[in-house]
């Protein structure tokens, strides 16, 4: 049963490698616009509050995503995959100023108010802080110069979007709460490390929004409860 | 060492003495001053037993129908070492409650279809000289039979019997239940806490999932297991794709033939299996502290009591068994060593282990024990070091095991890289010259790669590891967070902070505190 599950995946798989570049283009930028406007947070100055940038790019014509590898000095996550971002401060207008500020601090790159595609659904993290994923398309990576704060970030890599949809390379993990099954989390390998946690998360929030043919080969949901 | 010390003796004698005292120490005239390189006159001549290619060296594996692998690797002997070796342990308990592995290991061999109870296989095995015995870990359970080679057809009939069709009667549950309880009260009660602390370290590295979950049965959980679990377990983990019949000195042709007679197309007890609810989560690290404040005091009280100690544990990521870094770190868990203090007939010869150097009566004289350990599955690995000590030293402890970690990474000598080498080959020919621990090895390698990877192979792999390599590999261990795991009077303990701090610093010490009443 589960053979016949891999093939039809890879078959669908095969016949979107003609959409990947559909995912960057305007009429699909459009209707992810559309999609995400019913994510706006309400209150969006609360006080555990945080936002992330899921930065879409193109590498040589390819649809990718942007992540950051965090610098193993810090103390929270260090050495994990993650994507530019952080504590919302009573300064920002919005999550998604918190967002912009977060990659101008930690990458060195302005991005655009109009790059910003929308708000995803918020994630919730273990420990009760709300995390906003805000969406946008940072446009060719050969354009972008880059300025990396090393106290926060080590390195900055793609990964692109055939890779992550490609289902050799996703899996997931069953997490326990207490004494009983809690919940699943997806996982993305590639050759340098494993993006998991809430990242990974954010990448499949993101892949079934913008790849049209994206298909939930993974029966779970991948939602962290909240507590 | 003895030769010189008897030349010495019979020298001085014949030099205070007088060649009058010289006296031959052997009462024997016949055959003085032959060498041993010309026979012997007139003794039969020995016929020593030739490699005559019949003796296959290669592993030979056969894929059934039903997904089921066969693997056998002939050995010259009248014993053979058979048994089933499936995909299933306590890592993929997360939707079940924790335990089932525990259950099945004690419940193994216990009333089948065709055998009414235990004494019964025993019996029957008893007939072939045969012993049976199952094992269970984090990720494999293996239910093996060693017996004599004429007895496989039987062996392998008993086997199938044993998986694929146990009764789990409600008196052997019980049983099953009194058992768990009690090993789980020794456990706590031992001198040595390897096993807890293992148990603790994995829940530290891979919090609440997969390999971290526990792999002993919970006091609490010890009820909550009837065979309505065990059969719902064992009908989505025990399916044919996830075993393999392994057989060592045995004939390839045999096996394969016994397998289809008794393996293939055989209904389980527990109706069909799906295998569709498999659990396939990917082993996450997480890293973190789990502390157990536990009195130490009168854990072993008699003629030669142990003091008090608090044990610490602290861990790193490694790799999957399956990377190529796997030999490298091998390698490296080979240069760390160690041992207890009181090992008895233990010599440390100059720098044979980096951290018995640790030990009295090298360095710190209030050390008493300094291990480390490599666990490494099909997706992730993990390196620890266990120390233990007084309570009152635990700080001087943990900066001591981060400053190691820290050391690690610096340049390695020559000689040690090459004596670490040389003493995993050897402790790897060695290990493999056992029928039990080739099966193991037989076994484990074709579930998990499908291949097998022959002792020569791994030589010339561990030969070409370079102090590069080690170096490659220290750094990328070094960048994971750590996981300790803390056992006793733990007023002195770092926090994980301080403890992490330490691991990422140049220097591998712990951040400086202030305190007023020491």
């Amino acid at each position: 049963m589960f053979l016949q599950q891999r093939r039809a995946i890879s078959q669908a798989a095969s016949h979107v490698l003609n959409d990947w570049r559909y995912c960057l283009s305007l009429d699909n930028e459009n209707r992810c616009r559309q999609r995400s406007k019913t994510n706006e947070m309400q209150g969006s100055r609360q006080q555990k509050c945080a936002s992330i940038l899921v930065s879409l790019c193109s590498v040589e014509g390819q649809p990718s995503f942007l992540f950051t590898l965090r610098s193993t000095a810090l103390d929270m996550n260090k050495g994990d995959v993650s994507f530019a971002g952080g504590k919302c401060d009573l300064a920002d207008r919005d999550v998604v100023a918190t967002a912009l500020r977060e990659t101008w601090e930690e990458l060195g790159i302005s991005v655009a108010a109009e790059s910003v595609w929308g708000v995803l659904k918020p994630l919730c993290h273990r420990k009760g802080l709300t995390i906003a994923p805000v969406l946008a398309n940072l446009g060719p990576v050969e354009d972008l110069s880059f300025r990396i704060n090393p106290g926060e970030v080590e390195d900055v890599f793609t990964l692109p979007l055939s890779h992550l949809c490609n289902p050799q390379n996703c899996g997931y993990t069953n997490f326990r709460v207490g004494e009983k099954y809690g919940y699943t989390l997806p996982v993305f390998h590639n050759w340098k490390q494993r993006v998991w946690g809430l990242t990974a998360v954010a990448v499949n929030q993101t892949l079934k929004l913008i790849v049209p043919s994206y298909v939930q080969q993974l029966r779970a949901d991948f939602e962290v409860p909240r507590g | 060492m003895a030769t010189h010390m008897s030349k010495c003796r019979s020298w001085s004698r014949v030099h205070r003495f007088g060649l009058a005292a010289y006296r031959k120490y052997s009462s024997g005239s016949g055959y003085p001053n032959i060498p041993l390189s010309t026979p012997l006159p007139g003794i039969p001549k020995p016929v020593f037993a030739a490699v005559d290619g019949q003796e296959t060296y290669e592993t030979k594996i056969t894929t059934l129908e039903n997904g089921l692998r066969v693997a056998s690797q002939n050995k010259f002997g009248q014993f053979c070492t058979v048994g089933v070796l499936v995909n299933s342990g306590s890592r993929y308990e997360a939707k079940y409650p924790s335990g089932i592995a525990n259950f099945l290991e004690k419940l193994a061999f216990s009333s089948t279809a065709k055998y009414g109870s235990k004494d019964e296989i025993l019996l029957t095995l008893e007939k072939h000289g045969g012993i049976c015995d199952c094992q269970t870990s984090r990720d494999t359970t293996m239910y093996a039979v060693s017996a004599e080679v004429k007895g496989l057809d039987t062996v392998v009939n008993l086997l199938s019997d044993a998986v694929l069709q146990p009764r789990l009667l409600d008196e052997e549950i019980e049983m099953t239940k009194m058992v768990v309880r009690f090993e789980l009260e020794d456990l706590n009660m031992r001198p040595d806490p390897e096993p807890l602390l293992t148990e603790m370290i994995h829940a530290a590295a891979y919090r609440d999932n997969t390999v971290g979950l526990p792999r002993f049965c919970p006091i609490n959980n010890v009820d909550k297991i009837n065979k309505g679990v065990l059969q719902r377990y064992l009908s989505t983990y025990y399916c044919p794709e996830r075993m393999v019949l392994a057989g060592v000195g045995v004939e390839h042709e045999h096996l394969v033939e016994c397998a289809r007679k008794y393996l293939l197309g055989v209904e389980p007890a527990w109706g069909s299996s799906k295998g569709s609810n498999v659990d396939l989560s990917v082993a996450q690290y997480t890293g973190g502290i789990i502390k157990t404040e536990k009195d130490m005091s009168d854990v072993s009280l008699g003629p030669t009591p142990i003091p008090e100690l608090t044990h610490i544990m602290i861990g790193l990521e490694t790799c999957s068994f399956l990377d190529d870094d796997f030999i490298p770190f091998a390698v490296l868990n080979m240069m760390m060593g160690g041992g207890g203090s009181f090992s008895a007939g233990h010599t440390i010869t100059d720098r044979s282990s980096l951290i018995l150097i640790l030990l009295p009566p090298f360095r710190h004289h209030w050390m008493y024990n300094a291990t480390s350990y490599h666990h490494s599955y099909e997706d992730s690995g993990l390196l620890c070091i266990h120390a233990s000590a007084d309570p009152r030293q635990v700080r001087e402890m943990v900066e001591i095991i981060t400053r190691e970690f820290i050391q690690m990474n610096g340049n390695t000598g020559q000689t040690e890289l090459e004596r670490a080498k040389t003493q995993l080959k050897s402790m790897l020919m060695m290990n493999l010259e056992s029928r039990p621990v080739i099966f193991e090895d037989v076994g484990r390698q074709v579930l998990s790669t499908g291949k097998r990877k022959l002792p020569h192979e791994l030589c010339n792999l561990i030969n070409n590891v370079t102090s590069n390599d080690i170096k490659r590999v220290t750094t990328k261990m070094l960048r994971s967070k750590p996981a300790v795991a803390a056992l006793g009077d733990l007023k002195e303990l770092p926090s994980f902070e301080h403890i992490q701090a330490a691991l990422s610093s140049k220097d591998g010490r712990l951040p400086r505190t202030y305190r007023l009443f020491r």
